[in-house]
């Protein structure tokens, strides 16, 4: 049984086909990326995987609770990130270990709303929300953007924990990336 | 399973006949009806007697208007929670046709208040229910232009549909018979059975011609919604890709 | 859905907590919409400069003013996703079902509040003649939950589109307006016109109507915000 499946996906805006007839099936231990140039389609075909949008075709097969951390994806900048994890947690039903995810990404200051972080703080803090319930599937948009060192860090052993978990798709263009994934797919060719 | 092309064509050649048989037949009785509505003697129960006949006009429109919003709602309903492409599409075509009687139950009943009470508008009960239907309607067009990607479009209408059922009969059945409003509407017309033909033929002819028009803005819905088959795609300049050789799109293994 | 080991009543209860916490830090937004309630109030108390406005007239003033307030204050807190970019997040993290009634709690905690100033407030300004504090005081908060229920509504609907705010008012009016002639007829009673049986009924529909517009609400808003499930 596939944990991420797409058959003959399109999706179109108007009369314009972003992409159409993406199929694949993704089981334990799969990492697929997405690369493609820039309006290729990758955040869109990200976002109908997730399940914010709707395909104009086809179907997606996918568990019911997902990870998912993308580049323009916004926190609640007057929460700070232990209120971000708590929240999540209990919308969640899950234990919100909040001191072990401060501790791995590395936000110490249970203070500090998110509105006065960094681009990359609040990279970390997505991945610690994306990870956090440890979902069977997981979905990254441009997860190592603005990450400095540390962060690449945090995803690499993140990533590393979920292969042995699930599965996961990573929309990206970045080359350093690539050593993520078990298999490219790319659009707009 | 699906049919063949040729079967699918069949079917929609029918379709296209049946409805324009029924569009002439639609055409033959509204004449009719309208030459019946001016020839038949004033009735006796108004202030302007002759006038009056803008009734066989009116009240056609509002019932109409009635079954086209308690439909809206029940294909909201069946669109937000089973989503289906022809249910989003007979949506549409009720919202389209319920803001179309709306305005034109509107715009009789305007006229009839003049030539009846003295004043295009008198803020009677069935008048303000009518308009606030209007606007309830109208909003779901509104609703419906604000979304650029379709999928979401269909989706919002369905949920506003669905909702709209509630404040809907809320205007249609309660307000107009609440004790604290007094309404200029009779509250039994004492129409004979000659006025009674032309209101039951303008329901009739109106509802034939709604269900002309129901047709045909379905088949168009659908079509619209429906994308078409990678072969008739080939010569589409706006689709990416060539599919001509390898239209699925498959991961390769690193 | 709410996941399988998660319970609802935690979930809005954190839900409404992460409204209640946002909203307290980021006060601008709540002072902002009071201010605007206030300023309709001012506005519409103009009629009394000439003349003490009658027990009907006073009413409707008063229902106008908590209107406009409310169709105001209650799709900002909806609308804030939207401008935020948190949608997202939230329609991934959260139970849908949940949020959208943390948000609506938190609205019709907030009007009602609001409401009561806006009350006292027209007392000052427009001086009608009072018979019965109870209906004065109680009408205008009925009002403003069945109209304010609905209001967020319509909120949820226009997340994502384009001119969203013009876009919430003009499909929450039309669904406000029938409680229009509900709120007059409750708040009146106060003001020396009808029977208290009829204030009191008045009131009890507009409770109703607002009970009633949450369930919708939550049902459809619930349906439209959770992840999308492919048939």
């Amino acid at each position: 049984m596939a944990l991420l499946s797409a058959q003959e996906l399109g999706k179109r805006f108007g009369a314009r086909w972003l992409f159409r007839r993406v199929e694949f099936d993704l089981e334990i231990g799969d990492s697929l990326l997405l690369t493609g140039a820039n309006g290729s389609g990758k955040s869109t075909l990200l976002r109908v995987l997730a399940g914010l949008i709707s395909p104009s075709e086809g179907k997606v097969g996918r568990p019911e609770h997902i990870g998912y951390a993308a580049l323009d994806q916004s926190l609640y900048p007057a929460l700070s990130a232990a209120e971000h994890l708590t929240w999540a947690a209990e919308q969640r039903g899950i234990e919100p270990n909040i001191d072990l995810w401060m501790e791995r990404t590395g936000l110490t200051d249970r203070k500090q709303v998110v509105g006065t972080y960094s681009t990359g703080m609040r990279g970390r803090l997505k991945l610690a929300l994306a990870f956090q319930a440890a979902p069977s599937l997981v979905l990254l948009d441009e997860p190592s953007v603005a990450l400095d060192e540390g962060g690449i860090g945090l995803l690499t052993e993140l990533l590393a924990e979920q292969k042995g978990r699930g599965a996961m798709v990573i929309a990206t263009n970045n080359q350093e990336d690539l050593r993520f994934g078990t298999a490219k797919l790319e659009l707009g060719t | 399973m699906s049919s063949s092309p040729s079967c699918q064509n069949q079917s929609k050649a029918d379709l296209r006949s049946r409805s324009s048989l029924l569009a002439w037949f639609a055409t033959a009785l509204t004449a009719g009806h309208t030459v019946y509505a001016f020839l038949i003697p004033p009735t006796v129960a108004f202030r302007d007697n002759d006038l009056a006949r803008i009734i066989a006009w009116h009240l056609p429109c509002a019932w109409i208007t009635t079954i086209l919003v308690l439909a809206m709602g029940f294909f909201g309903v069946r669109a937000l929670f089973k989503p289906s492409v022809r249910d989003f599409a007979r949506l549409e075509a009720t919202t389209e046709l319920a803001v179309l009687f709306a305005a034109m139950t509107l715009l009789t009943g305007i006229l009839f208040s003049r030539v009846q009470w003295g004043a295009f508008w008198q803020w009677d009960p069935r008048q303000t229910s009518f308009l606030f239907l209007f606007f309830l309607m109208a909003a779901a067009l509104a609703l419906r232009a604000g979304f650029g990607d379709s999928e979401k479009r269909d989706q919002v209408s369905a949920a506003y549909a669905a909702a709209l059922t509630l404040p809907a009969l809320f205007l249609i059945f309660v307000f107009p018979r609440l004790p604290q409003v007094q309404s200029f509407h009779p509250k039994q017309a004492g129409f004979d059975s000659v006025y009674w033909l032309a209101i039951t033929g303008g329901l009739v002819a109106y509802g034939l011609w709604t269900q002309v028009l129901l047709v045909r803005r379905i088949a168009l819905g659908v079509a619209e919604r429906t994308p078409k088959s990678h072969k008739e795609d080939e010569n589409d300049d706006s689709n990416r890709g060539n599919r001509t050789s390898d239209p699925v799109v498959r991961p390769v293994s690193l | 859905m709410a996941p399988p080991n998660s319970n609802w009543a935690r979930s809005i209860a954190s839900a409404l907590r992460k409204e209640w916490s946002a909203e307290i830090r980021a006060r601008h937004g709540f002072f902002s919409a009071t201010l605007f309630g206030l300023l309709t109030v001012v506005a519409v108390s103009l009629a009394g400069y000439y003349n003490q406005p009658s027990g009907e007239f006073a009413a409707l003033l008063l229902v106008l003013a908590v209107l406009f307030s409310v169709t105001v204050s209650v799709p900002r807190v909806f609308l804030a996703e939207d401008e935020l970019g948190t949608m997202d997040t939230l329609r991934v993290i959260a139970d849908p079902y949940a949020a959208y009634v943390g948000k609506v709690l938190y609205s019709l905690a907030s009007n009602a509040l609001q409401s009561i100033l806006l009350t006292i407030l027209f007392i000052v300004f427009a001086k009608p003649e009072i018979s019965n504090y109870g209906y004065v005081i109680a009408g205008p908060i009925s009002f403003s939950l069945a109209v304010a229920s609905g209001v967020a509504f319509c909120s949820a609907l226009v997340l994502g589109a384009t001119n969203r705010w013009t876009l919430a008012l003009v499909v929450s009016l039309p669904v406000c307006l029938p409680l229009v002639f509900l709120g007059v007829a409750g708040i009146a009673v106060g003001f020396g016109v009808g029977a208290p049986s009829t204030g009191n009924g008045m009131i009890a529909i507009q409770v109703l109507a607002s009970i009633a517009w949450l369930a919708l609400g939550t049902i459809v808003a619930g349906q439209l915000w959770r992840l999308d499930r492919s048939p």
